[in-house]
């Protein structure tokens, strides 16, 4: 007897469900997130780490923070014009975020894909939280949270990132986090806030156990 | 110290009619000697605008990156327009505030609990009212440059076709109509024209 109307049809309807994600999981792609400091040659190894992906036969496509043909244009022009708070910053990127994960990274992720990430979530959680924001918002504000199957994480001293930086360009206004620190020197602001920002990027390390990578060797930074 | 003014909420969907039941508003909170109460709209961070001039050609969003967009224009105006008012102790209507976000993103199916935690960084506004939702000439119909929900329905139809606009549309009057029942919010009625 069917004690509850509709019970077993419910239950027939999961178990193809489940079989279904189980299926798609299978053939699901690699998310490969590089993560660090500015200056800390992620990007470098990135392209290096994706070459050779695709010598060993992988699909592989990049996604880079901050990149939507919809929203980055937005948050550039309010960039240029230093019209931003911490959550306003905070939000558009997360908007940013959420509308590669919808429209490039999982669609990809599904076809089989991998994707290489050239900073992920930790990026936003690492710099929104050295702007003083709450760690339990920001992952509230970034749910639902898709985790990388791997995080390689590059880890440099503040005084490092400061001299790899300060070798090439001043940094611009939020990324010296001029908007926190109030200093007006943006080398002196970016030490003061890359300390934080780092700070921040350790303790996700180890919570989030990150491939750690000694970044530290002059060789680990493109030379042209 | 100043007295710490007013946050009115008004919701709705947005065009004509949001704007009628805001000068209604306004003449009703008005006190003697007063100005009215100023009116801050949605958009009034321009995101909305430069989204829209820029996104011919290029894939619709989610409810969920709608609503993160919302939220950040939000927190603007709570910067630049509603929370200086309240310091200076005067009334403010925010046209709409965060119950729109709400019913919106209910109706698409997103999780309360997500959507309240994503705007706890807004302030509980004093009072709660509505716009009438009624039958309302074409040429008054809320557009996507006057309406977050209209924007909203032009993002989720340039999108995989997944999103049924109509019964999101449905979903959200309900949802203030569940407001208006609990007592929560009421209706902006119609006042005598003034002259």
């Amino acid at each position: 007897m069917n004690i509850i109307p509709g019970f077993e049809r419910r239950r027939r309807i999961s178990k193809q469900i489940a079989a279904l994600i189980e299926k798609r999981q299978e053939k699901r792609g690699l998310l490969i997130a590089f993560e660090g400091p500015d200056g800390s040659g992620k990007t470098t190894q990135r392209k290096l780490f994706k070459q050779w992906l695709h010598s060993e036969g992988h699909d592989v496509t990049t996604t880079k923070w901050n990149s939507s043909a919809l929203i980055k244009p937005v948050v550039k022009v309010r960039k240029q014009v230093r019209a931003l708070s911490a959550e306003e910053f905070c939000l558009l990127h997360a908007a940013d975020y959420r509308y590669r994960m919808d429209s490039e990274i999982l669609p990809a992720l599904w076809e089989g894909t991998t994707v290489v990430a050239d900073r992920f979530l930790f990026t936003a959680l690492a710099r929104d939280a050295a702007r003083g924001l709450e760690l339990d918002w920001l992952l509230k504000v970034y749910s639902p949270l898709f985790w990388p199957d791997l995080v390689f994480y590059f880890s440099v001293s503040p005084e490092t990132s400061s001299q790899r930086i300060a070798a090439d360009r001043d940094p611009s206004y939020y990324e010296a986090g001029q908007d926190i620190t109030q200093i007006d020197n943006p080398l002196q602001s970016y030490r003061t806030f890359i300390t934080r920002v780092i700070a921040e990027y350790e303790a996700l390390a180890g919570i989030f156990k990150f491939v750690t990578i000694d970044a530290e060797q002059s060789d680990m930074i493109s030379t042209g | 110290m100043a007295n710490q003014g007013r946050l009115i909420a008004l919701e709705g969907t947005g065009g004509y009619a949001l704007a009628q039941a805001a000068k209604r508003l306004q003449r009703q909170l008005r006190e003697p000697r007063k100005p009215a109460p100023p009116v801050c709209t949605w958009d009034a961070s321009g995101i909305f605008h430069e989204i829209r001039e820029g996104a011919r050609g290029i894939p619709g969003t989610s409810p969920r990156t709608l609503l993160l967009l919302y939220a950040a224009d939000l927190a603007f105006r709570l910067r630049w327009q509603i929370r200086p008012a309240l310091e200076s102790g005067i009334t403010v209507i925010a046209a709409p505030y965060l119950e729109t976000a709400i019913g919106f993103g209910r109706a698409a199916g997103l999780s309360s609990s997500w959507l309240k935690d994503l705007l706890s960084f807004a302030p509980a506004a004093n009072g709660c009212y509505r716009s009438p939702e009624g039958a309302t000439s074409v040429a008054k119909m809320p557009k996507a440059s006057d309406s977050f929900l209209e924007f909203g329905f032009l993002q989720l139809r340039n999108t995989d076709g997944r999103w049924n606009t109509d019964e999101i549309r449905a979903g959200f009057i309900a949802h203030l109509a569940g407001l208006e029942n609990k007592g929560k919010c009421a209706t902006v009625m119609a006042l005598k024209p003034t002259k």
